[in-house]
């Protein structure tokens, strides 16, 4: 399976679209810092939007200019994170997901970067 | 002592590098059509580059990347591809003009066809992209771009009235027989040749090509804020010399003999030797960095590896690109297309494609994860939304002011 | 390998980033990624995929599929698919994606060095730095 399988590609829940993939979210199941032995799918960050997103401003906070950061933020206010478990499938172009969209929780906040 | 050289050498090599034939035509025209009356735009330009400059030099220096490189990091293959493609194609149109701008200064010393000159041309911009060490390649072009500075002497060897000048700088009008959307399509033109795409994208790929790190920063800082204004200043003082000399004559600018001809009548043929070695210098030195240009934006987009700090041998695809690319450009010339028009053209181009090149700038220099603690201020994010603003304003009058105004006629 | 963060985007952490090799020279970028389950069946990352035929699906359209097309007439015909570096060889991740190898060893070395053969190399000066 290739990134490119997924990403972009749109969600279909039990009752209805919730939007396109635009991230893959994988664990690495260590500390930071730590040496790092697979990078494993955790879940998909689903957008209704597809703008915007790449520059990572809808996941991290505190970011200039502050224009920008919450144009992006509003833009994406509905996101939604399924997790793996939760896939079903995703052949001929479309994740098929074992939930309904309000059952699906909002996108975590990544962990800054370690120094 | 070795440092304060350093720091002048780098202000002298920006306030020569400032200026290339996008900035002699347009300065020049604009002068002899419109007196000062666009000088403001030259200001508003270089206060552009300075913050945008100033961002550039900062990423490069402090995450070792220049900007094309993380403009396919932040913003996705497809937006970059898009922004490549623009840039790419802008970028050989700046390059076409700039190799017919040499060429064109050798017809000014030698009065031999500028068309003539034009293989011997694309071979020594080529040869010294291949073979001369980047440092050196810099200063050379840079200092010897300064005699430029003969254009200031000149205006005040012509001894024009200053208050009058300065009126007109401050009380901007259109003049009788020119039209509104004509002004402001040659502003647009100005503007583009004050934050021409290539400026930028050689800028931080040179800072990592010589190795920058954040103790170069200050002295980044110092180039940016002290090159870029007197070279506004070296803008101006063209405006000026074509505004007392060929705008009461009545002589447009179509050809680098009337740029030159306010030299010619304030200081006779020693002023033309100047001002020729500088057009030369200026255009030349512009010519390898819109060419190394073309190699930078292609070859950072693929990954590939770039730059002259490592042997050619080493960085096959890129030295492919600038060969293709000058060989390009040189035909381009052949045409026998009209070198002034080539170069108002890609500034216009240039002018639409600002949007593109800018913002990337704007938001990797806002990143953390590149610019670790050194991001922008507050005030620097102001002034770049400001000019953010202010230049796809600019993008989106660009074609349809073009065309209304049949290119400036 | 060494990763600073314990949770990571790709798309925002790992997709396009620039892959470098042991001496700091330029490899690729990270065109896409390939994914196989583990022992527990969960995809995990097992390769980075690079060339026209990693890059053609993510730029998508007509463009993309041409790209496609272009690595499929180029690629040896002992090799299928685009050029894949295996995670094994990634020591770091952080604003770029550090390698164990030269990037001479690596599949992704082939234009460049057709390039260097048939091209820069025929130019006199082409082992000077410059």
């Amino acid at each position: 399976m290739r990134a490119s399988d997924i990403m972009g590609k749109p969600v279909r829940c039990r009752d209805g679209e919730a939007g396109r993939v635009i991230d893959m979210r994988v664990d690495t199941d260590t500390p930071p810092g730590a040496e790092v032995a697979e990078l494993r799918l955790a879940g998909l960050v689903v957008s209704p939007r597809r703008w915007g997103s790449t520059v990572g401003y809808d996941r991290q906070d505190d970011r200039g200019p502050w224009l920008i950061w919450w144009i992006v933020h509003r833009l994406h206010r509905s996101d939604r994170y399924v997790g793996w478990d939760l896939v079903r499938s995703w052949a001929d172009g479309m994740v098929q997901v074992d939930a309904a969209v309000g059952e699906l929780p909002g996108v975590p906040a990544l962990p800054p970067r370690a120094t | 002592m070795k440092k304060l050289l350093g720091v002048t050498l780098g202000i002298l090599t920006a306030i020569g590098g400032f200026v290339d034939i996008g900035d002699l035509v347009a300065n020049a025209l604009v002068g002899a059509r419109f007196g000062m009356a666009l000088a403001w735009v030259v200001l508003v330009g270089v206060i552009g580059i300075m913050v945008y400059g100033e961002m550039s030099a900062r990423i490069a220096a402090v995450s070792h990347r220049p900007t094309f490189d993380l403009i396919r990091e932040r913003l996705g293959p497809r937006f970059a591809l898009v922004n490549l493609l623009a840039s790419f194609l802008v970028n050989m149109l700046t390059l076409t003009a700039e190799i017919g701008g040499v060429a064109l200064a050798l017809e000014l010393a030698t009065s031999v066809n500028y068309l003539l000159w034009v293989p011997l041309v694309a071979f020594l911009v080529w040869f010294v992209m291949w073979r001369v060490k980047f440092g050196t390649m810099e200063n050379i072009f840079g200092l010897g771009g300064l005699t430029l500075i003969a254009f200031a002497v000149a205006l005040w060897k012509l001894g024009p009235d200053w208050g009058q000048l300065l009126h007109q700088v401050t009380h901007p009008t259109v003049p009788q027989g020119e039209g509104h959307p004509t002004y402001f399509y040659y502003a647009i033109a100005l503007f583009g040749a004050a934050m021409t795409p290539y400026e930028v994208f050689f800028l931080s790929s040179g800072g990592v090509e010589e190795k920058w790190t954040k103790k170069n920063l200050t002295l980044a800082r110092a180039n940016s804020a002290i090159g870029f204004p007197l070279g506004g200043l070296l803008s101006l003082a063209i405006m000026g010399c074509a505004a007392v000399v060929l705008l009461p004559a009545g002589i447009e600018v179509d050809s680098l003999s009337q740029v030159a001809l306010p030299g010619v009548v304030a200081l006779g043929k020693l002023g033309l030797a100047c001002l020729i070695i500088g057009m030369f210098c200026a255009t030349f030195g512009a010519a390898l960095e819109t060419g190394l240009s073309s190699g930078y934006t292609i070859g950072q987009y693929f990954g590939w590896q770039w730059g002259k700090y490592v042997k050619p041998r080493q960085a096959a695809r890129f030295h492919l690109v600038l060969l293709a690319s000058v060989l390009a450009g040189a035909m381009l010339v052949l045409t026998t297309a009209d070198p002034i028009k080539v170069t108002e053209y890609s500034l216009v181009f240039s002018a639409v494609a600002l949007p593109l090149t800018y913002f990337p700038v704007l938001i990797i220099a806002n990143d953390p994860d590149y610019m670790g603690d050194k991001t922008n201020s507050r005030f620097t994010n102001v002034l770049g939304l400001v000019y953010f603003g202010i230049l796809s304003v600019v993008s989106i009058a660009a074609i349809p002011l073009m065309f209304v105004t049949k290119a400036g006629l | 390998m060494k990763i600073y963060r314990p949770v990571l985007d790709v798309d925002l952490h790992l997709l396009d980033r620039q892959v470098v090799d042991r001496d700091g020279a330029m490899v690729c970028k990270v065109d896409d990624l390939e994914f196989q389950p583990n022992a527990d069946g969960e995809p995990v990352v097992t390769a980075i995929l690079a060339g026209p035929a990693a890059l053609g699906p993510r730029v998508g359209g007509a463009l993309g599929r041409w790209m496609v097309s272009v690595q499929e007439r180029l690629r040896p015909s002992d090799q299928d698919g685009p050029a894949r570096i295996a995670v094994a060889l990634v020591t770091e991740v952080g604003s770029d994606i550090r390698l164990s190898a030269r990037a001479v060893e690596l599949r992704t070395h082939q234009t460049e060095a057709w390039v260097d053969q048939h091209v820069i190399s025929k130019l006199p000066g082409a082992d000077h730095e410059g």
